[in-house]
This record gives structure tokens, sequence and C-alpha cells, in this order.
């Protein structure tokens, strides 16, 4: 009993802090508009650009491939 | 040029026919390479905002505009934001310009009235300039001229905020000419023609005769040995958009009722099948780069697309046609040619004070971007990766088609840029092509013209000076 709920929290708070990651990097205004694209996409043209973006942004999205949680953008419910 | 050179040769017009017919080899094509790869879309998604082309446009365009500013004010100015603007201190802001026109048409002010009727120019004494950065926006006032800039155009301003919360301008500046790459010199005369506005399908008789005249010069089947041996130095044409007339995209079978129009074919059906012939015949002879247009069956946005192949059957068979976007970009024997149908020149023309399209032209190469008002008031595809219409690097021949006459002049950047600017008439109206020469960089127009019924005077026979 006690181990189980040791163990969750902590993978929890570990998303959470990611997620927290990736909404300050959505709201950073130097790395342009983040509605309609993918974080990735938008991590990728600020890298492009020589805008410089922060590499944890990056490797957070890697290890969560396919979560639309973590790839899309903090607006992405509202249309456009 | 083109026919002091024909002149030159003896006349064998009229001549006994002999054993020996001439032939001239036409200039074979040395190098080639289409650059318009950024202008062509893949899959296309509308689902995003037009902010994203704006910002990548002020990020691209910001550190061009900061070499400038300390060209222009010296290297000690302060380029600032607008959130960091202290009152009354002298400092240069680059961003966005935006301008207020009260006539500008909108569907927020039209949505329950009839929408106002086209005009020709829509600028107006009240209209405001205001300048946008990443995050605010400011109104400008002072020594810069409101009715001749537009929207979406990135510059730097030098002056101060003022207490009424306006920007007081005392210099403004662009980005002016992008580096150029010098073009190697080349050894004979090579010539690229430049047609526009062939306007098929548009009914005129007239046209269609100046369009036939031009095919037969090019293709070497008109005047004598010395024509010939000229126009075997064209090495390309580029057909610059507006194929089709504007009549051919009537919509008059919409308000009818369906039995009415049952059996009625869209008017472009002909008119493609008559630009297919055309083609065909230039293509056998000279390799034909085809720029879609305003009235021309591709999307409207800009960049245009392509035409399919598929509505070209017969033309398509050989490999010298060659079907191109708008606007193209390419290099041909070492020289490098951009150049779009018309649409950035005419939407310009309509929200400024410039009336010469040779000037809009040279302007629209002075603030290194070839359509600054798309998105706002010309259709353009929301981009979000990069603006393709910001010049990487200066073009040696610049052209737009589909202008009201012809007009060529040469410019010098900055950074002793030389560029050969060119606005193709539309060939409907005027008759008239443009003959650029590679080799020293001139341009000369060619004008076609029959004995038309209404035609009273003889002038304007063959071909031009």
């Amino acid at each position: 009993m006690d181990l189980r709920a040791g163990e969750e929290p902590q993978p929890r708070d570990e998303e959470e802090a990611e997620l927290e990651l990736l909404r300050q990097f959505d709201l950073a205004w130097q790395y342009g508009p983040c509605t309609g694209i993918t974080r990735l996409q938008r991590w990728c043209r600020a890298k492009q650009m020589g805008l410089e973006p922060p590499p944890e942004v990056w490797q957070v999205l890697k290890t969560h491939p396919g979560d639309p949680r973590f790839q899309c953008s903090l607006w992405h419910l509202y249309p456009l | 040029m083109f026919s002091e050179q024909a002149a030159q040769r003896a006349h064998t017009l009229l001549s006994p026919p002999s054993a020996n017919n001439a032939t001239f080899a036409r200039v074979p094509v040395a190098t080639y390479t289409n650059s318009s790869q950024p202008f062509r879309l893949g899959e296309r998604s509308f689902s995003r905002q037009y902010a994203h082309i704006y910002a990548t446009r002020l990020i691209q365009m910001r550190p061009f505009l900061e070499n400038r500013a300390q060209q222009h004010w010296g290297s000690g100015v302060g380029v600032k934001k607008l959130c960091e603007l202290q009152p009354e201190e002298k400092c240069c802001v680059v961003g966005t310009l935006f301008k207020a026109m009260p006539l500008q048409p909108s569907i927020l002010r039209e949505h329950n009235l009839l929408p106002q009727p086209p005009r020709s120019k829509y600028i107006h004494p009240d209209d405001e300039l205001v300048l946008e950065d990443e995050l605010q926006r400011i109104k400008l006032k002072g020594t810069i001229d409101v009715s001749k800039l537009v929207t979406g155009t990135v510059l730097a301003v030098f002056g101060s905020v003022r207490d009424d919360g306006k920007f007081l301008v005392e210099d403004y500046c662009f980005a002016d000419l992008a580096p150029q790459k010098p073009a190697p010199p080349l050894d004979t005369d090579r010539f690229v023609l430049l047609v526009s506005g062939l306007g098929l399908g548009g009914g005129g008789g007239e046209s269609l005769l100046g369009t036939q005249l031009l095919v037969d010069v090019v293709t070497g089947q008109l005047g004598d040995e010395g024509e010939q041996c000229s126009a075997a130095h064209v090495s390309r044409v580029i057909l610059a958009g507006n194929l089709l007339s504007h009549s051919t995209q009537s919509r008059d079978s919409i308000n009818k009722a369906k039995y009415l129009t049952k059996k009625t074919q869209a008017a472009s059906v002909e008119a493609v099948k008559m630009l297919d012939e055309i083609l065909l015949q230039l293509s056998a002879s000279v390799p034909v780069d085809v720029m879609p247009g305003e009235f021309d069956p591709t999307n409207y946005t800009l960049p245009q697309q392509p035409l399919h192949p598929c509505m070209f059957p017969l033309a398509t068979a050989y490999s010298t046609l060659q079907l191109v976007t708008n606007p193209y970009q390419a290099t041909i024997d070492g020289v490098r040619f951009l150049g779009t149908s018309g649409q950035n020149v005419s939407d310009i023309f309509r929200y400024s004070s410039m009336e010469d399209h040779l000037e809009i032209l040279e302007w629209t190469l002075r603030v290194r971007h070839i359509s600054p008002t798309a998105p706002d008031t010309l259709g353009c595809y929301p981009f979000y990766k990069t603006d393709p219409f910001i010049f990487p690097e200066c073009p040696h021949v610049y052209f737009c088609g589909n202008t009201p006459s012809f007009g060529s002049k040469i410019i010098r950047g900055p950074e002793d840029q030389t560029v050969l600017l060119v606005t193709v008439p539309d060939f409907s109206a005027t008759q008239t092509a443009c003959l650029v020469n590679l080799r020293s960089l001139a341009c000369q127009p060619i004008s076609f013209s029959g004995f038309g019924a209404e035609d009273d005077d003889l002038g304007g026979l063959g071909l031009g000076p």
C-alpha cells in the first residue's frame, strides 16, 4: 500500500513539470506565435532562424511522441 | 540591336529559289536552373492564422534593417523595441507598417450594406501609419510619406516618442537591395523573350494575329535570313501570366437556372485549347516557361502553382515546355531572373500613391520584399516557417507582367548591385513583348500589329526600334 502511494505522485510531478516547461515555451514571445502549429514545428522554426530555443523543450518533446498534451500547443482545443 | 543585326545580312527575300536552304541552329542552352522551389507548396493546410507569416517576416528582416540603420545613422544608434522607448529619447525602431485606410474594402464595415464599388486607388488623405513590432504598436507622424507606403513593409524609423503617444519620425530607411553574385560574362548575344497577357479567349481577333506573328518570329518563320538568324539567338521564352483573358472568368452561368446552362461549357475550355496549340508551336522550337497569372486556371493565392500538364496534351509532348510557379525564379546562362505576373505590383498600385509600375517594381526591390501587401490585401498562403517573398539575394533581371505599358530601367544598389527592371506590358492590349539581351543586360520592346479594320494609319508594322 505504502509503496504504491509513494510511486504514483512522482511520475505525475515530473510530467506536470514537463508540461509546465512546454506551456512556458508556448507563451515565450521571442519564438513567434504558437497557435496552429505543433510545438515541435515551432521549436524547429525557432532553431532554423537562430533564435536558440531551449534544448530541454526538444528533449521533452522527443520523449513523448504522439501525445497531444505534449505535442500540441496550449490553445489547440480552440478553433484557429 | 535585334533588328540591326538582321539588317546587316544581305536581303534574301524575293530571290530565286536556291538549292541550299540556309538553316540556323538555335543557340543551345548553356546552363539553366530553376530555383523556384521556395514557391512550390506541398501539402496545404489552411488551418493557420496569418500571424505566423508576419512574425517570420519581421524576424528575418530585422538583421538587415539593423545593419542599414547603422549605415545610415551611425554605428552608435540605439535600436530599441517599442516597449523600451523612453520619451524624447532619439532612437531607432524596427517594425512592420500597417496603414489604416478608411476606404479599404473591409467585410466588417460592409456586412449588412452593399459593398462599395471597386476603385482604382483606395488612398485617402486621412490614412494613418502604425508601426508594429513583436509586442506593441505605435502611431507614426512626422517626415514619413503616408500615401506612398503600404501595409506589410518592414522598415526602420529614427526619431522619438512624443507626449501624445505618437512616434515622431525624423528619418526612415528600408532594407535596400540584397547581396548579388556577379553574372559570368557571355561571349555571344543571347536573348530571352518576355511576354505577358496573351489574353486568349477574349474574343479579339486582333490580338490573335499579334500572337501568331510573335510565334512566327520566334520560330523563325517570319522575315528573311537576317531576321531568322537573329531569332535563332532567342534562347528562351517566358510567358508571364494572364494567358487567358479576364472574360473567360465570367460567372454568368452561376446566376442562371440549371436547365439553361446544362450544355454550356466554361469559356476557359476553348481558350486553353487555343493556348495548347500556341504552346505546341513555340515549344517545338524554343524552351518555354509558362507562369500562371490572375485569370489563369490555377489557385488564387500567391504563390500560384504551375498549371496542370493535363490541360496541354499536345504541348507537353515536348520537354522544352516548363510549367512554372508565379513568382518564378531561375538562372538562365548565369543571369538570375526573378519575376511575377504582376499581381504584387498592381495591388501596391491600388493602395499607394505611386503611379508608375516601374517605380513600384523598383520600390519592392528596395524594401527587399516581392509583395509586402500579401496577406493583407493580396491573397497569400499561410506560411509559418519562412516568408518566401523576401529576396534572399538580388536578381540580375527583375520583371513583372501585365502592366499597362512597357518600361525598363537599370538600377544600382548600395553594394554595386546592378539590376535590370522590366515591366512587361499586357500583350492583348499593347501587342508588345520584351527582348532581354543577356550579354549586355539591355531590354528592347518588340511590337506586332496588323492592318485592323479600324486602323487608318500604317504605323507600327514589323519589328520595333
